[in-house]
């Protein structure tokens, strides 16, 4: 009984107040990136492609590896109730930010093959990197939406309950940081493709 | 009845439904690929076709076992599904955009669309199971 009692944090004032799944302002600012996306994909501006193509992606790197190699193992020495408190913060946070980085990154990387026609010149010796990185994205989206954003949704609606389940919460974070370290060592490969693409 | 004098992990257990829907997933991207790789010419249609087929099925199998899954939280599956919708709609919208304006016409274009369709509908199943098969409803 003290065992489920170990397990059944009561939640704390913060926790049990209602309040929207997501920070509403951050979805008002993810629908004006993707409305500037979308002009910036209209105008077909290199620079505008460019900028968010490396820009999204910049952040989508670093924060894989930075969940995966520095937060994973700070929480893991965590106790579950701090554990909780930090991982609501930082999930709802996610909840917006990362989706929107990631329609960025791919839609504006899509864009920005097509304008330095990597995709025209049939057999063109960039042809094989494009499909390399199309693999590694490939990879990256089975993992990304089968493992890692269920944890993160899983984590968020149990923390909204009166008495959420720390050992579920705990479980859910181990897969969460897990994957996201996976993640990062695939955005490593990512990085190269890139960098060669960049400098042919 | 649910037993409580365990600490309850959540459903822990392999489940058909997450590997028919990963099955899909991994489908959609193979017909998705192959297309994509042959850019600019044009690709030979039947292999994204197998695969889209293939994806079909898994999805339709998919539907089938979480409608005879019970004990289900089906509230609680729909309330996450919807929103996975609205998210998953949004990026397939960026996709369908993006594969228009760049003048994909013809056979490629009903198969992406399908491929984004099958996207739209998996994914929020996948999320909206994945919250729903942890919460503990009596028989």
């Amino acid at each position: 009984m003290n065992q489920v009692a170990e397990h059944q944090v009561p939640a704390t004032d913060t926790m049990t107040k209602v309040q929207p799944f997501v920070p509403l302002w951050g979805l008002a600012v993810a629908g004006a990136v993707i409305v500037a996306l979308i002009l910036t994909i209209a105008s077909n501006s290199v620079f505008g492609l460019d900028f968010f193509h490396v820009f999204a992606g910049a952040i989508w790197i670093s924060t894989d590896l930075f969940m995966g190699f520095i937060i994973g193992p700070i929480m893991s020495r965590l106790d579950i109730p701090a554990r909780m408190v930090f991982a609501k913060k930082l999930m709802t946070t996610m909840m917006v930010a990362m989706p929107t980085v990631v329609i960025c990154t791919l839609t504006a990387g899509w864009q920005l093959a097509r304008v330095d026609n990597f995709f025209t010149a049939p057999y063109a010796p960039q042809h094989g990197w494009i499909l390399a990185a199309l693999i590694v994205v490939a990879l990256l989206s089975i993992l990304a939406y089968t493992f890692l954003e269920p944890a993160n949704i899983v984590v968020l609606m149990e923390l909204r309950k009166p008495e959420p389940n720390g050992l579920l919460i705990g479980r859910m974070m181990k897969r969460f940081l897990y994957t996201a370290g996976i993640l990062g060592v695939l955005q490593l490969s990512i990085i190269v493709i890139m960098v060669r693409l960049a400098t042919w | 009845m649910v037993n409580t004098t365990q600490p309850y992990a959540g459903d822990t257990k392999s489940s058909p439904i997450i590997a028919s829907i990963i099955g899909t997933v991994i489908s959609c991207i193979l017909a998705a690929g192959i297309i994509i790789a042959h850019i600019p010419g044009p690709a030979p249609m039947w292999g994204s076709v197998m695969w889209v087929c293939i994806a079909a099925v898994l999805t339709i199998a998919t539907v089938i076992l979480i409608l005879r899954k019970k004990p289900f939280a089906r509230k609680l599956f729909f309330k996450v599904a919807k929103w996975v919708f609205l998210y998953i709609l949004v990026l397939s919208g960026m996709g369908e955009y993006v594969i228009v304006f760049d003048g994909t016409r013809g056979e490629p274009l009903v198969v992406m669309t399908i491929i984004l369709l099958l996207f739209l509908v998996n994914i929020p199943m996948l999320w909206g199971f994945s919250v729903a098969r942890h919460e503990r409803v009596p028989n």
